[in-house]
């Protein structure tokens, strides 16, 4: 059986070692290497080619979240997956954004650990179900930051942002009344916005309406 | 072979497992534990009779570290205690030391005393380098 190939890179000698012996007592893996920063990760990676890189993000000279930039660059077939103390929302994103396979945090057990890796060496996300749940928020969040400057540069929709939010809500299938609550406006203000917007939206229904936001990426 | 009983008292997190790993390996080190940091550890270590209590938490200078700490150092002054975490590349080595109330014994052992401004520690036995 081939066993996976592992790189373990983080600077506390004492929990890289505790960690190593745990990695190497499970029968498909190997510990074929060890870094205690981000620029000696990329060195080794570089010379080991391993399959599965654990990598911490607070790391000195060069952290992990550069580290992985350039060896999924140099690398982009080896998996990297962070570990660490650090429950941080931007490091979280800005990991996945630079190739990380996941992001576990080092409260996990090693029996989850193992799994998760073994998943991650499969295709799947090594996340846990809290991070997993961020990352969906982030991403729908950013989904509307698209939305909202695409209506706002394209010229043929030329929505206000009042409308804008209207449209948003009419979305996630508002109706009048919970879009007038949710905005905290009248009732005939909302029925004259979702007016306009069917009208410069070139579109009969608020359904349509709907379709047009989906079809720029809101939902 | 005269062995070390090592009572390990940590948070079930990975680098309690990591440190498991680190002392099972060992020899001449016998493991008691692990315990958990919630449970009753004082009551339990006059039977456990550890010659060193290891405490491992992610955040080495937790509150929870530190009460265990000064709560074994109360009752059980003659047992040296090592805490590790992952908040600093180091650990801590808490031990008592009785001394003859004399003035010369005093002045030697603050004489013998590391510096304190250097982490490595000629009387410790257990450090943060590693065996290879």
């Amino acid at each position: 059986m081939e066993k996976v190939r592992v790189l373990l890179a983080d600077d506390h000698a004492l929990f890289r070692e505790g960690l190593a012996g745990i990695i190497a007592s499970q029968p498909d893996m190997e510990v074929v290497g060890e870094a205690s920063d981000g620029l000696e990760s990329l060195v080794k990676a570089q010379e080991l080619k391993p399959d599965l890189i654990l990598m911490d993000v607070q790391m000195p000279g060069m952290d992990g979240l550069e580290a992985i930039r350039q060896i999924k660059q140099a690398l982009p077939e080896t998996s990297v997956v962070m570990l660490t103390v650090r429950d941080d929302d931007e490091k979280l994103f800005e990991a996945l954004k630079n190739g990380a396979q996941g992001y576990l945090l080092k409260e996990i057990r090693s029996q989850e650990l193992l799994a998760m890796l073994r998943g991650a060496m499969q295709g799947e996300a090594a996340l846990s179900a809290s991070l997993a749940g961020r990352v969906l928020v982030e991403f729908r969040r950013l989904s509307r930051s698209r939305l909202k400057r695409d209506l706002t540069d394209d010229e043929e929709y030329m929505l206000t942002e009042r409308e804008q939010q209207v449209l948003l809500q009419v979305s996630d299938g508002a109706t009048d009344k919970e879009i007038a609550d949710a905005l905290t406006i009248s009732l005939n203000t909302v029925k004259t916005h979702v007016r306009n917007i069917l009208s410069k939206l070139h579109v009969s229904t608020r359904r349509e309406a709907a379709k047009v936001a989906k079809n720029k990426g809101l939902v | 072979m005269q062995k070390h009983r090592v009572l390990l008292v940590c948070s079930g997190h990975l680098f309690g497992e990591s440190m498991e790993t680190i002392l099972r390996a060992e020899a001449d080190v016998e493991l008691i534990g692990p315990w958990g940091l919630g449970e009753e550890v004082c009551s339990r270590v006059t039977e456990a009779s550890p010659s060193v209590v290891l405490i491992v938490d992610d955040d080495s200078q937790s509150e929870a570290s530190a009460s265990l700490t000064s709560a074994i150092m109360e009752d059980h002054p003659e047992i040296p205690i090592i805490r590790a975490g992952l908040t600093e590349n180091v650990v801590r080595v808490v031990s008592t030391h009785l001394l003859p109330a004399r003035g010369m014994d005093l002045i030697e052992t603050i004489r013998n005393l590391p510096d304190a401004g250097n982490p490595s520690n000629e009387r410790s036995d257990i450090n943060n380098d590693t065996k290879r």
